[in-house]
């Protein structure tokens, strides 16, 4: 079983992400409906489909490069608040991977990818503001990037921490059900957004869980 | 599923703009391929660019508030989205004159992240740029919490504003402030009689019940705050009427410019009808009608309903409203 993702293994996670995502659309147009316009299924699959095309067939130097070309393109398609924060979610990933790699092609591990996560969730709440409990993305990323970072401490191997990441990524996508909204167009619902689990945060865990199923199977 | 005279839905917004660039050729250009637009003599040396932009669905807003008088360059996003950074730096490039640029647009959390990007990028570039949001719309948070309002439907005289104002040759910081004065004398509230659709699911935003209506709605189906039996004409136009002059307050002496705008499918009918109570009651009131504009200049696809604008104006408001302006829907001459 794989400890480290390679170039290639991005690639063809990002292909399994955007298949997943497709296969997803009405359910999160559903979600989206309450307490948004229903479009977000249809506005994310649409946005990896347009990385899928802005990646295929080209060769990448290192990982970081595939990872900050497949977010940029994500950003320039999608719009939305959905394209800044799903795009800097790999834009920030490529960042911090060049940087502790220092240039260099190396292999990512739970060390690395805790790292990576960590500083992406970060851009990304400056970027929009949003806490845990605003029911955001957030509210399975956070989760997801201390489940990692803990792994990481506990020298787990990959597949166990991705394992770990995926569940407390749902678990975080659940919990969003009871949540009052406090960014984005779903604030203005008030408590009408209590009972309904929020879309970014269940594609968040659609996006974290083929990194799981890849190392792990289905 | 709502009919609508569209082609694939993905290629909405590119044949909008086509379209919108076909109809208006000796007036505006579209940025290569890019969703931005600009008029046609853009970059206009010499004064502050004016770069406006939003999600699409509110045609003639932004889109086509872009000339003389009026913005420089405008970007269009998807459908009720905001535009991505990349079609906002297009569009602040094509307004560029050399002495920096405004972002002017509404605000929302999309527009803000994807604008922000932008403006940070141009930055990068050289490029000095300010923003201003249009923040009017009252039901969308108490005046304690201004900075969560959204923007609606005060938008094209905003636009208006700075264009006649950068024209003038105002420098970018006085014009950023007339337009937070303007902005903060503007306030706007709407009812809405029944949803609108989105082109790409054919399915409504929100369920309005049958004899229902709803105060505050938003343009993309953000829930309002009051939802009532269906009033008259008069007694609707007095409800809004009593929240705006409440809001910032109006007050007796005040003069006024009124938008009175229809969201994408009442009839001038009723919005004629509407006009009449606000005629008799602002006069009650004894705040002065400047000018009252009627028609559609900020839609939510085929929404039912309209909204209400009042902006307070002083000498130099006036002044900049009164100036010529040539766009594809708005002219003053």
């Amino acid at each position: 079983m794989k400890d480290e993702l390679e170039v290639n293994d991005f690639n063809n996670i990002l292909a399994a992400i955007s298949r997943t995502m497709t296969a997803n659309r009405n359910y999160l147009c559903e979600l989206d409906s309450v307490i948004g316009d229903g479009d977000h299924g249809i506005t994310i699959s649409s946005g990896f489909e347009k990385i899928i095309n802005a990646i295929e067939g080209r060769d990448f130097t290192d990982s970081a490069e595939l990872l900050r070309t497949a977010g940029s393109s994500f950003m320039a398609t999608v719009g939305g608040t959905t394209g800044p924060i799903f795009g800097y979610l790999f834009i920030e990933m490529g960042n911090k991977l060049r940087e502790i790699s220092k240039g260099e092609n190396i292999p990512v591990g739970v060390d690395e990818f805790s790292i990576m996560a960590r500083a992406a969730m970060e851009k990304i709440m400056k970027l929009g503001g949003a806490k845990p409990g605003d029911k955001t993305m957030i509210d399975a990323l956070y989760p997801a990037v201390n489940s990692l970072q803990q792994s990481a401490g506990e020298k787990l191997s990959l597949g166990e921490a991705f394992r770990l990441m995926a569940a407390a990524a749902l678990t975080g996508a659940q919990s969003t059900k009871e949540m009052i909204a406090s960014k984005g167009r779903a604030r203005y619902a008030g408590e009408r957004a209590i009972g309904f689990q929020d879309a970014g945060a269940t594609s968040l865990y659609l996006i974290l869980n083929e990194f799981n199923i890849y190392v792990n199977g289905k | 599923m709502v009919k609508k005279l569209i082609n694939n839905p993905d290629d909405i917004v590119n044949e909008l703009i086509e379209g919108f660039v076909l109809v208006n050729s000796s007036r505006v250009k579209r940025i290569g391929r890019s969703n931005a637009v600009a008029r046609i003599d853009a970059p206009v040396k010499g004064k502050v660019g004016i770069v406006i932009g939003g999600g699409a669905g509110h045609e003639p807003l932004f889109l086509e508030y872009i000339g003389e008088g009026m913005a420089d360059a405008e970007a269009h996003g998807q459908i009720f989205a905001a535009p991505s950074p990349n079609i906002v730096m297009d569009a602040i490039r094509a307004a560029d004159g050399g002495r920096g640029v405004i972002l002017l647009y509404n605000n929302y959390a999309g527009d803000v992240l994807n604008f922000g990007i932008a403006q940070e990028m141009a930055r990068e570039e050289g490029i000095q740029i300010e923003t201003v949001l249009i923040n009017d719309e009252i039901s969308s948070a108490p005046p304690d919490r201004m900075e969560d309002r959204r923007g609606t439907t005060s938008d094209h005289l905003i636009i208006k504003i700075a264009g006649a104002a950068s024209a003038a040759g105002l420098d970018i910081n006085s014009l950023v402030k007339l337009l937070r004065r303007a902005i903060f004398n503007s306030r706007s509230l709407g009812v809405s009689l029944s949803a609108c659709s989105l082109p790409q699911t054919g399915l409504a935003t929100f369920s309005l019940e049958e004899g229902k209506i709803e105060f505050g709605m938003g343009l993309h189906g953000e829930a309002g705050v009051k939802k009532v039996d269906l009033m008259t004409a008069d007694e609707t136009a007095k409800t809004i009427l009593d929240y705006l002059i409440a809001d910032l307050p109006y007050k007796a002496g005040d003069q006024a410019i009124v938008v009175v705008n229809g969201y994408g499918s009442t009839t001038r009918m009723e919005m004629f009808i509407v006009a009449r109570k606000i005629y008799s009651y602002l006069s009650e009131k004894k705040i002065n009608i400047y000018s009252l504009e009627l028609g559609e200049f900020c839609t939510s696809q085929e929404m039912a309903g309209i909204s209400i604008t009042l902006i307070k104006i002083d000498d130099e408001i006036r002044e900049y409203y009164d100036a010529k302006a040539v766009s594809p829907c708005y002219i003053k001459i």
